[in-house]
């Protein structure tokens, strides 16, 4: 085999690879069109092979040649993401960042790989023109990362796990791709054998980390649905004996009235006045809410009782009956979380401002929808373009809120949630004909 | 211009809470009419009046608040409705009209004032809002609230209306864009559908307007919470 040939083929298995751990490296999007994933691999490929190629050569157009490849990579990157605004930002920056641990790694690793060849690659007549190369080079890189940095909010990169992840995926790259300077060949040598050798180790990582990516996501969920399951018993736990109890004083409270009531028209003025009070005393006991469930009068009786105490206005336009369909500890988890959730908000509102929850239903011809609205203390936030995405934030606004989605979906329904002037709205959905 | 009616039948409170009204609302123009009882407003209602947002007390001479926001409902489904009462047992019926807010008397202010922001809030959502796109070499201009969905077929834009099917310029990606501030939702890769027009899902597609328009499996999910975050915030 001729050497173009073989260097065009080598050339094009290392891109390959490389292509292919970037994809890993970002995870193409689920449901995006073949047409699209096929142009960002194909492009991908292509700038890869040609800058390789290219790097064969000597100075400035070998630096020129990762810059390139760098390029097209995040290029093929953001084609392989449907990505918008935010979220493009971020992954330019991250992959920007991959780029220059690599890229540092390389220059690195190459000039140890000189010196112990006995070859000292600071004193070559080329060693200045590599270094205004490599300044040029990271201004570039440095620039474009500061760039991405000021106009993208750091909170989404911050995630410690993807970004170690991130670094850990860095690792099958540099290995493969760089493992040439260690091989007693020059880039024209390399044979289509170290290639696939390359590819073969680079599977192999590949295939590590991401069952151990996988393992600890795994691990992560368990973890998180045994605890929710626990808060998820010992809410209904509680409503069971809450309701046994109301149960209880409601039937004495009753017999009580009877009995005093009828005392009340038998005694004398005084004792009538006693009496008058005690009954007032008992009031409390009477039925707060009538909305037609049972579970949502105990449930937001008990939590309305809370949030007087807090100083919280909370408005009940519930209708019971629309939400029949759901099993009453169901309910109990998705109207207990929404309430704690929503008073734990309007606990932190400032001393002095408007501190209310609502929680209403509402029918319509085929969805039968649930809001809970509370007052809280964030900031109005733009989403973007996107009409809806939920944000991270939103995620972590209660431990309850996924188990609220968990509820509704094993309804068919969906949850949404959403920060707006200082207002925090929960709406759950449910088609209706699929509720059962 | 907001059109703000205020029924509640002792006339030191009505002036509190019109009060009220007017400072949080500040240099918004607001027309205020206050009233004692529900009869004028019924028959201004039944005259084809409009009302932005309405106050009512429940105990009233007369035709009590609950019957009265029953009637005016029904002669207007997009009017607020805000109960200002004492009894704030009947607090829990306010479903059936759909009640934007219940609040119990005293009314302190800063609940107004979330309240009414909240108001204000609604009908800025719903404020008419018109596109207009290139349709056959001339502009048109097509009222928002009229398009059921837009849809692309054979390389071709098209809107489709209650009454018509508008060809457009541009792709589906761009007419998309200018939709989903208005509460449009990508269902499906042809179709984007208004939310305000979606009656039910039927199987794995969604009636808009009596027609029926594919839902993508993969979208499902995300079309759900849409259209619950849309009715949260518009509802």
């Amino acid at each position: 085999m001729d050497l173009t040939a073989s260097m065009v083929i080598t050339s094009l298995l290392l891109s390959l690879s490389q292509v292919s751990l970037l994809f890993f490296f970002v995870k193409p999007e689920q449901g995006i069109s073949g047409r699209r994933l096929a142009l960002a691999i194909a492009l991908g490929i292509a700038g890869c092979t040609l800058a390789r190629c290219v790097e064969t050569r000597e100075g400035l157009l070998r630096y020129a040649s990762w810059g390139m490849m760098d390029a097209t990579l995040t290029a093929a990157a953001l084609l392989c993401r449907r990505a918008r605004g935010d979220q493009a930002r971020g992954i330019a920056q991250r992959v920007l960042c991959f780029f220059m641990l690599t890229e540092c790694t390389t220059l690195a690793l190459s000039y140890v790989c000189m010196l112990t060849i006995g070859f000292d690659p600071f004193r070559t007549p080329a060693f200045p023109l590599q270094l205004i190369a490599i300044a040029v080079l990271t201004a570039v890189h440095g620039l474009l990362l500061m760039l991405a940095w000021r106009r993208f909010p750091p909170e989404i990169c911050a995630d410690a796990s993807s970004l170690r992840f991130s670094l850990l995926s860095a690792l099958p790259y540099l290995f493969c791709c760089q493992i040439t300077y260690w091989l007693p060949v020059n880039n024209t040598e390399v044979t289509p054998a170290v290639p696939l050798t390359m590819i073969i180790s680079c599977a192999l990582a590949f295939l590590l980390i991401s069952s151990m990516e996988q393992r600890i996501h795994a691990e992560k969920e368990r973890r998180l649905a045994l605890a929710q399951h626990h808060m998820l018993e010992l809410r209904q736990q509680q409503f069971i004996s809450r309701r046994d109890s109301v149960e209880t004083v409601r039937r004495t409270y009753h017999d009580m009235k009877n009995l005093l009531l009828v005392l009340e028209k038998a005694s004398r003025e005084d004792m009538r006045a006693c009496i008058e009070k005690t009954l007032s005393g008992v009031q409390p006991f009477e039925r707060v809410l009538e909305t037609g469930s049972e579970a949502a009068d105990i449930l937001l009786g008990d939590k309305m009782a809370a949030c007087q105490k807090e100083g919280i206005t909370c408005t009940v336009m519930l209708d019971g009956a629309l939400l029949s369909f759901i099993a009453e500890l169901d309910l109990v988890t998705i109207l207990g979380n929404a309430m704690d959730n929503a008073i734990e908000a309007c606990r932190r509102m400032p001393q002095g401002a408007a501190r209310y929850i609502q929680v209403r239903t509402r029918e319509m011809p085929g969805f039968i929808l649930l809001h809970v609205v509370n007052s809280c203390t964030g900031q109005a936030r733009m989403e973007g373009s996107r009409f809806l995405t939920i944000k991270e934030d939103a995620e972590n606004h209660g431990f309850g809120l996924s188990s609220i989605r968990h509820t509704a979906e094993s309804y068919h329904g969906e949850m949404a949630c959403r920060m707006e002037d200082g207002e925090f709205s929960l709406s759950l959905i449910f088609p209706r004909g699929e509720e059962e | 211009m907001l059109r703000i009616a205020i029924v509640e039948d002792e006339e030191d409170l009505r002036g509190q809470l019109a009060d009220g009204v007017r400072s949080v609302l500040g240099g918004l123009e607001a027309e205020l009419t206050c009233l004692g009882n529900v009869q004028p407003l019924l028959d201004a209602c039944a005259a084809g009046e409009r009302f932005d947002l309405l106050l009512l007390d429940i105990q009233l001479p007369g035709m009590d608040g609950m019957s009265a926001a029953a009637r005016i409902r029904e002669l207007d489904a997009d009017v607020l409705i805000v109960f200002v009462t004492s009894m704030a047992q009947y607090a829990v019926q306010g479903y059936k009209v759909d009640a934007l807010d219940f609040l119990v008397k005293p009314v302190a202010h800063e609940t107004l004032d979330a309240c009414l922001a909240r108001a204000l809030r609604r009908l800025r959502k719903r404020a008419p809002a018109s596109l207009s796109v290139h349709s056959g070499g001339s502009l048109r201009i097509v009222p928002v609230s009229s398009i059921l969905y837009a849809e692309s077929r054979e390389h071709r834009t098209l809107l489709r209306t209650r009454e018509e099917e508008i060809p457009c310029a541009g792709s589906l990606g761009s007419i998309e864009e200018s939709l989903i501030p208005h509460g449009f939702f990508r269902c499906h890769a042809a179709f984007v559908v208004s939310f305000a027009q979606v009656e039910r899902l039927d199987g794995g597609d969604v009636i808009v307007g009596g027609r029926r328009v594919p839902l993508s499996k993969h979208r499902r999910k995300q079309f759900l919470a849409a259209l619950a975050a849309y009715w949260g915030e518009r509802g």
